[in-house]
């Protein structure tokens, strides 16, 4: 299960994630994340994934895609940090 | 007439208010016989005779008409019949028996039979047969290639196929044999057509040549895409059965596996301290009260709460285990009460919580004290009211449920400090039972380090047989802040590091930590304890949440809280 929540804080859009991002949950995430990306008024999107306890193969290709289009990951503990780094040096190379 | 001396001649003619029949001719032998008052006369009899003729003109295509309608009304019948068998029984062959009793009425056959393919379309099966007049060659359960039987044409085509004598004996098989031999003359197949998939044929034969009318066989086909239905419902009615069957018989293993796991006999020890725990457990598990388990990380409070639910009237019914901690703070609320479809986005379908699931059996909350101040005072709620709203639904839920709380947290200090509801606590705090440190009953170690060698040894497939006894006088003296839980891990590593019969412990994992620094200089270890403790005294012992020791040191509250079982943390320390 996964728990997305919408926030927006000084004009950046926050997608809070609790839960496990897998499964048909991965694209419950891209379809808030496409609606949230089009909003009439573009705003910053960050994805705060400190609350996600499971990042199945398909979420991290989701979390990629995001990040690659401008989707600033947030997170704690280690195993999140290191997916979201990982993801981080991906894109970074690619550029 | 002229020549039989007719002399004069009257025609009327026989009309009735539909159509024109004909006429009526009068003759006679005088000439001018007929005057206006006989003209008159012999009209209305005219009219009168047109009745009659077409009476009997109607009464023909009456006739024909009526046995048309008896003919539609008998397949009518028939579909009907067999639409009611359909749906109102589920078993293939109780279907079979009403259809083709239905079928005899309205298309006498000598034969009537059933074949479903295999699931890889190369054999068929003979599902069931009716064939009162059977010399015995032929059964039910025969199983052989589709193309030996009658019925491969239809089956391949997906159309009917009618078959005669000849058509039996070019098939040159034992059930063409066996056909001919039971003095079977002709033959109708129609495929059980099903989604564009062939699921079998239904076939009937007869002991007359050229028995089958293309209007039966039209019949037949209406029959079979009818009868496809119901073989379609048999099928997945099997297959639901089969599972369910599996279903039963997983479930009776793993509540053998669970009761074998975590009967009252797996508690093990037996010190005077776990003993009046363990009395405690007689008293209160009975009763249906609520209990409140209290004790540090590992000394195996969920086996208490499995003694509660095992030796109460519940025991019967489900043991659901929930551990508060283990579960972000958002998702909680869910998972207790579980939500309905949309109630957040992410929620794409219904979900039925803990609660529901637990209703009638026992629901353990682990770390009970890790929930925040506003799912408490929904707990409070279910526990007084004993009813509760999913997320996103009106509709109040009541359930009948027996509550086994526990926390390695202090509630009263937290209850003082404002960070547990105090009324909660009270309905929590109806019977506590204190589970004793693994360090106050130190008499239990021996005992357990053997439990644990053998368990780990058989599972792993290994010899232990003997436990040095310096390393088990070492065992006994060290203070085990993980209590049980350190314990088992440390000695399942054991197990695994040991070649030979002797249990080979790494005892340098036991060594106690430095309080003072060696040389001026902490470990990293010691440290890093400090630093916890600092935070967590910052936080008032809070763990979660947003000023909680967890977000201070930057890191998820899970991870500090292995953290601290790792490195012997804990508010009593």
């Amino acid at each position: 299960m996964l728990k997305i929540t919408q926030q927006i804080e000084s004009d950046i859009i926050i997608l809070v994630l609790e839960g496990r991002l897998t499964g048909p949950w991965v694209r419950e995430l891209e379809l808030c994340w496409r609606s949230a990306d089009g909003t009439p008024q573009i705003h910053p999107i960050r994805v705060d994934l400190s609350s996600v306890t499971f990042i199945d193969a398909e979420g991290k290709a989701l979390l990629t895609r995001m990040c690659r289009e401008g989707a600033q990951l947030v997170t704690t503990g280690c195993l999140n940090k290191c997916i979201v780094e990982g993801i981080m040096r991906s894109e970074e190379k690619k550029v | 007439m002229v020549e039989q001396g007719v002399k004069s001649f009257c025609v009327v003619p026989l009309t009735t208010a539909q159509r024109r029949l004909g006429a009526l001719g009068f003759g006679s032998l005088q000439e001018a016989a007929y005057e206006d008052a006989d003209l008159e006369f012999l009209q209305q009899v005219a009219k009168q005779v047109a009745v009659a003729v077409e009476n009997a003109l109607n009464y023909e295509s009456v006739q024909s008409a009526q046995q048309l309608l008896t003919h539609e009304r008998d397949r009518l019948r028939l579909l009907l019949e067999v639409n009611n068998a359909v749906v109102s029984r589920l078993d293939l062959r109780d279907v079979f028996e009403a259809t083709t009793t239905s079928l005899r009425r309205v298309m006498p056959y000598a034969i009537a039979s059933l074949y479903l393919a295999d699931p890889d379309q190369k054999a068929f099966h003979r599902h069931a047969l009716v064939f009162p007049e059977s010399k015995g060659l032929i059964h039910e359960g025969f199983v052989g290639p589709i193309d030996d039987t009658p019925a491969g044409p239809a089956f391949r085509s997906g159309k009917p196929a009618l078959f005669d004598e000849d058509g039996l004996k070019r098939l040159n098989s034992e059930i063409g044999q066996f056909l001919l031999a039971e003095g079977v003359k002709s033959g109708c197949c129609v495929p059980l057509l099903s989604h564009g998939k062939v699921l079998g044929t239904l076939n009937v034969g007869s002991f007359r040549e050229g028995s089958f009318t293309p209007e039966e066989v039209d019949l037949l086909s209406q029959v079979a895409s009818q009868f496809a239905i119901a073989v379609e419902n048999a099928l997945a009615y099997r297959q639901i059965a089969e599972l369910k069957d599996k279903l039963n018989t997983e479930k009776l293993y793993l509540e053998d596996e669970i009761r074998s796991e975590y009967n009252f006999e797996e508690i093990v020890g037996e010190s005077p301290a776990l003993k009046r725990v363990l009395k405690h457990v007689e008293t209160v598990a009975p009763t249906d009260s609520t209990v409140l388990i209290l004790g540090e990380t590992g000394t195996g409070k969920e086996l208490i709460a499995r003694a509660i639910h095992n030796l109460s009237g519940r025991h019967e019914r489900t043991f659901v285990k929930m551990n508060c901690a283990a579960i972000p703070t958002g998702l909680l609320e869910s998972e207790l009460f579980g939500h309905e479809k949309g109630a957040f986005t992410g929620a794409i379908a219904q979900k039925i919580g803990r609660f529901e699931l637990a209703h009638q059996g026992t629901l353990f909350l682990d770390e009970i004290g890790d929930i925040t101040l506003e799912l408490q005072s929904k707990l409070l709620r279910v526990l007084q009211e004993h009813e509760f709203e999913r997320l996103g639904s009106t509709r109040t839920i009541r359930v009948d449920l027996r509550l086994v709380a526990a926390t390695n947290r202090d509630l009263a200090r937290m209850v003082s400090d404002k960070e547990f509801r105090s009324d909660l606590y009270y309905r929590l705090n109806v019977f506590p039972l204190v589970v004793p440190p693994l360090r106050d009953r130190p008499e239990d170690i021996p005992l357990l380090v053997r439990y644990f060698a053998q368990k780990h040894a058989r599972r792993m497939n290994k010899r232990i047989e003997a436990i040095p006894t310096e390393t088990m006088l070492m065992l006994s003296k060290y203070h085990w802040p993980g209590n049980i839980r350190e314990l088992e891990n440390l000695i399942e590593r054991a197990v695994i590091l040991s070649h030979g019969p002797d249990l080979h412990v790494p005892l340098a994992e036991l060594r106690i930590p430095d309080t003072a620094p060696a040389n001026g200089v902490e470990t990293l270890e010691a440290a890093e304890r400090e630093h916890i403790q600092r935070a967590l005294e910052q936080s008032n012992w809070v763990i979660g949440g947003p000023s909680g020791a967890a977000t201070r040191l930057g890191m998820k509250r899970t991870t500090l809280q292995s953290k601290m079982r790792k490195l012997g943390i804990s508010q009593r320390s």
